[in-house]
């Protein structure tokens, strides 16, 4: 009797594990990618799968993806084009999803990622692109910051797609029109700044509010991109001193100083709208202004809005030549079975046709300046557009965005600025920011203050 | 008292539960190994590193005062469990009665445990919105205007706030073991009871709670396994830590360490104290409820 | 004329009983469904709101009181959600249905050992095991992503359902186990005695016996893998590679279309409610049957 359920259960066991084991549909053994740039982009018969993971899941920043994703396989129709959406965005369900990957040695074709310290994170797991910048001539194409956080040490490591701008205070004009006052439509300083929002706070009847945060939802880092703003409004060297890490608490205090009368205005229970939500009460004529990066465009203009009647918007105090970075892109791994299609996908979105029908629908401005400025469908784009190229314009790259400082600092800074919300102590947070500032490793040294 | 009975060494009876064992050693204890030796390098970046760092990293983690907030606040969480108890009791005792329709209020109560956390946590954020939240409109119609307070967006009632969405979430499964636990007594036994004349107090005291030390088990053990899931999946997205970090929990921080900022090491050292202060609470109460079994 | 006589006969007749219960319903009844009716209310108006918020037009979301229903309902948001979560639900319904298979049987097999079979140290042995029940998965991705993409299980519905049920066993042995010891050991070890292995006892007196056990887990088991997201998005890929449905909603979920995201809950909540509603039947005939069998 022993013997034939041995027999069976072996049986099962061996089926079992087989089955387990069974490896994924048959895909042929990648073809190895030695063999210069020229060749691989060239290749347009390629074939092979395309993994490519990012966080552009909903509303435009879909819209956008899937322009660049059709480019590609017009481009390369032989390819298998995988998507992986990750929810969460950038500090959201991309690390722990990517991180494993490149980790055990599987890491897909490509995946998003912002320049400067976020790529830096996994450069060591990256394929340097010079090749492919130089192929493409993506040096002449681009400008000098743009070029600077492109790079980590001597290698390009990630390609461009589009370009936002962070330094905004979006308005709504009905509110603005009801209280007798007018948008400003030059620079703004900071006191001109605050005469603007007392005014409003006086005109504007009970349950209307001057100015929304929007960090509320697990959103967080929406405060932070307002301190960042405010930084850079005040003054462009204590900026750079934040971003080299050598900020002292001294300098913070105006900083902060200024964030806490921003918060004045700020209705006591932001905590409960992220930054889309904050949007949809500058939408449904419930907050005047809300200071924010430029991709709210994309939600305003799906909600039948357009730039330049419902809405405007005015560069932030003190940010008046200024343009805040941020820039989305792509990186290629090394340990991919697919490299070849990875450098494809990222030259795919550098050519004119997917830049000139990506950059309007996600409603960012190219990073190349060889697009024309008409494919923009409004003013604002178009003089972003312009600016973006203009050499004397002064740039800063975003903290909040995964730019300027590394990643550890970052996701130290923003539970801070949330505590700071909360408790308005500048002497307190003043410290504390300048110490978790400190506390990191800095391996770019920039200089952007004039 | 039962004898112990040998196993005859049946082959296939052994091979199986061997296997499952041993997966289980592997997946389970395997990837704890994993995490303390991970805690005890100095691994802080993208790049693996295994430089052997002794106690360095939990003693920073024994100083950092946001681990001791979100210790509390994971403790705190621990309340959800004698909560949801108290709640499906109380329901299940109501629902022991004669009741008609008590199928649809049974299931009525276990809608919520098949909700996603992620979006518990929007609908409460909406429930408990300051300004026009239901919860809020609800307590000034009947003139509770001093209860109608900021709820997740305020420091001493955020906590709350999360434990009132993980009640509403588990309780009706507590509520499922209790009742089933209640009507597997005999009525036999509640029959006598009433016979000798005590009150209904008495019968669920003396007769009833005593046999549904199982059924307790099993709630503790489930609420407990979802409040650790939740304690992640619900907070961040719905609250993301704050205000400040005063909802913080061990499971939000390790993720941030160990991904967002990719201190691993520093992460693993978090993740073993959060697993040790689990196993803690825990194992005492699962050993002492097995006794004599 | 005589249709309406007796139409009117029968609604006497029925207010005359209904007015009959309702006398004979005292204060405590009356006071008992109040009860149960207010915590009702209470637990399905975060429901209603979801609900609400799902048939409304986005563009009216941010203006409106989410527990006033829409007054121009609207399916765009289910339509749209359906789209994104088509191919994750089949995935999920796979997976989870495979799993839950499998964890009732591991789990009953398991339990039976633990509870009738006894051997040296099976206590020690069994806390071992349920020690292994409250393990964080926040905590494990490394390692487990690592293991799992070298046995290739990586973004594949058999790699989701291997982790899901050895995750599952400690659980589903525990919750069998505490069924098993109300089967009397007598059962077993007249079976013994009367020359029976531990397979056949298995096969023959316990897995019969176990329809509320199985019921419970089936219910506990579905709930968690249907409703888990980390290793999804860990351990999953696109939506033709195992991609879930909490992934899917969680990339419907970054807050900018509540409507749809609430649509997609809908949907998504749907099968369990099923399920739940299903197995319902089962769990109050099988516990009414257990009292009976004492």
């Amino acid at each position: 009797m022993k013997v034939p359920h041995v027999l069976i259960v072996v049986v099962v066991l061996v089926v079992a594990i087989a089955a387990l084991l069974s490896f994924r549909s048959s895909s042929p053994p990648p073809p190895p990618t030695s063999g210069d740039i020229e060749n691989i982009i060239n290749d347009y018969q390629a074939g092979g799968s395309l993994e490519v993971d990012h966080w552009w899941t909903i509303d435009v920043e879909e819209l956008g993806f899937n322009v660049a994703k059709n480019g590609m396989k017009n481009q390369y129709p032989n390819g298998k084009f995988t998507p992986v959406p990750v929810p969460g965005g950038a500090g959201g369900g991309m690390p722990p999803k990517i991180l494993p990957q490149l980790m055990a040695g599987q890491a897909p074709e490509s995946f998003q990622s912002h320049p400067g310290y976020e790529a830096a994170t996994y450069e060591y797991y990256l394929r340097s692109l010079n090749d492919l910048w130089a192929y493409d001539n993506l040096e002449q194409r681009t400008t000098e910051l743009i070029k600077r956080i492109c790079k980590i040490g001597d290698n390009f490591f990630i390609v461009p797609i589009g370009v936002h701008r962070a330094n905004m205070i979006w308005y709504n004009k009905e509110l603005f029109d009801s209280s007798g006052i007018t948008p400003p439509s030059g620079p703004i300083t900071f006191d001109q700044f605050w005469a603007l929002c007392d005014e409003l706070e006086n005109k504007l009847p009970s349950g209307k509010y001057v100015l929304d945060l929007g960090d509320g939802m697990g959103t967080t880092w929406a405060a932070t991109h307002v301190f960042e703003t405010i930084m850079a409004g005040l003054n462009l060297q204590t900026y750079e001193d934040f971003i080299n890490g050598t900020v002292t608490a001294e300098q913070l205090v105006p900083v902060l100083e200024n964030f806490k009368k921003f918060l004045n205005y700020v209705p006591s229970d932001h905590l409960a709208r992220n930054w889309a939500e904050a949007c949809g009460w500058l939408y449904t004529d419930r907050v005047a202004m809300y200071l924010h990066g430029d991709w709210v465009k994309g939600y305003f203009k799906n909600r039948g809005w357009q730039y330049g009647v419902q809405y405007g918007g005015f560069l932030a105090p003190g940010t008046s030549g200024s343009f805040g970075l941020v820039v989305d892109g792509f990186v290629v791994p090394e340990k991919a079975d697919y490299i070849g299609n990875g450098l494809r996908w990222v030259h795919s979105y550098t050519t004119d046709d997917v830049q000139r029908e990506f950059n309007p629908v996600k409603g960012s401005v190219s990073p190349y300046n060889d697009i024309p400025l008409n494919i923009y469908e409004d003013n604002y784009s178009r003089e972003s557009a312009q600016s973006l190229q203009n050499p004397s314009t002064k740039f800063y790259p975003t903290i909040t965005h995964g730019i300027a400082v590394p990643n550890d600092v970052l996701f130290d800074l923003h539970p801070k600025i949330s505590q700071f919300v909360l408790d308005l102590d500048v002497e307190e947070a003043a410290q504390d920011i300048a110490e978790i500032v400190g506390r990191g490793t800095y391996t770019i040294s920039w200089d952007i203050a004039p | 008292m039962r004898k112990p009975t040998l196993i005859f060494l049946r082959n296939p009876t052994l091979l199986i539960f061997l296997i499952l064992f041993i997966l289980m050693l592997y997946f389970v204890y395997g990837m704890i190994a994993w995490n303390i030796r991970a805690s005890f390098t100095d691994w802080n970046t993208a790049v693996p590193s295994s430089n052997f760092v002794g106690f360095a990293n939990y003693s920073e983690v024994f100083q950092d005062s946001l681990f001791w907030q979100s210790l509390k606040n994971t403790l705190l969480l621990f309340l959800v469990i004698p909560c949801s108890l108290g709640l499906g009791l109380f329901l299940a005792i109501l629902l022991n009665q004669k009741v008609r329709g008590a199928r649809i209020f049974m299931i009525i109560y276990l809608m919520p445990f098949a909700f996603s956390l992620v979006v518990t946590g929007k609908v409460w954020a909406w429930m408990f919105a300051p300004d026009n939240g239901a919860v809020n409109t609800i307590l000034r119609s009947i003139g509770l205007d001093r209860l109608a307070g900021g709820w997740y967006t305020d420091t001493s009632t955020v906590m709350l706030s999360i434990i009132i969405a993980m009640v509403w979430q588990f309780s009706g499964y507590c509520m499922l073991m209790l009742l089933a636990g209640m009507k597997s007594i005999p009525q036999k036994e509640i029959d006598a009871a009433k016979s000798k004349g005590a009150s209904t107090f008495r019968i669920y005291r003396g007769v009833v709670l005593p046999r549904l030390k199982i059924p307790i088990l099993t709630s503790v053990v489930v609420v407990m396994i979802f409040v650790l899931k939740a304690a992640f999946d619900l907070i961040r997205p719905w609250t993301g830590g704050g205000p400040g970090t005063s909802s913080y929990t061990l499971p939000i921080m390790v993720v941030n360490e160990a991904y967002a900022k990719t201190h691993v090491a520093y992460g693993a050292a978090v993740a073993n104290i959060l697993v040790a202060v689990v196993l803690c609470i825990i194992i005492p109460y699962v050993y002492w409820s097995y006794r004599g079994r | 004329m005589k249709m309406l006589d007796r139409f009117v006969a029968k609604v006497t007749a029925f207010v005359k009983t209904f007015q009959k219960k309702i006398a004979w319903m005292r204060p405590k009844q009356i006071a008992l469904y109040l009860i149960l009716i207010l915590f009702a209310v209470g637990f399905l108006l975060p429901i209603w709101v979801a609900f609400t918020t799902s048939l409304r037009p986005e563009v009216e979301v941010p203006k409106s009181n989410p527990l006033i229903p829409p007054t121009s309902p609207t399916s765009a948001a289910y339509s749209e959600a359906l789209g994104k979560l088509g191919r994750p639900m089949i995935n999920s319904l796979m997976f989870t249905t495979a799993v839950v298979a499998c964890s009732v049987f591991i789990g009953s097999f398991m339990g039976y050992i633990f509870s009738k079979v006894r051997f040296k140290y099976s206590n020690l042995v069994f806390l071992i095991l349920v020690a292994g029940i409250f393990l964080p998965y926040t905590t494990i991705v490394y390692p487990l992503f690592s293991t799992i993409s070298d046995l290739n299980l990586h973004s594949t519905i058999q790699g989701m359902i291997f982790t899901h049920v050895v995750y599952g066993i400690p659980i589903c042995t525990l919750l069998f186990r505490n069924f098993y010891t109300k089967i009397p050991q007598s059962i077993v070890d007249k079976a013994k005695r009367g020359g029976a292995g531990d397979w056949e006892i298995y096969r023959k007196i316990i897995l019969p016996a176990s329809g509320t056990a199985i019921v419970t887990v089936v219910m506990y088991q579905f709930t968690s893998v249907w409703n888990d997201f980390l290793f999804g998005l860990v351990l999953g890929g696109a939506e033709t590679q195992a991609m879930p449905a909490t992934v899917a909603l969680g990339n419907l979920a970054i807050g900018t279309e509540w409507s749809i995201l609430m649509a997609g809950a809908m949907i998504v909540f749907l099968p369990v409610l099923l399920l739940y509603i299903f197995l319902g039947k089962y769990f109050v005939r099988g516990v009414a049957g257990g009292a009976s069998e004492a």
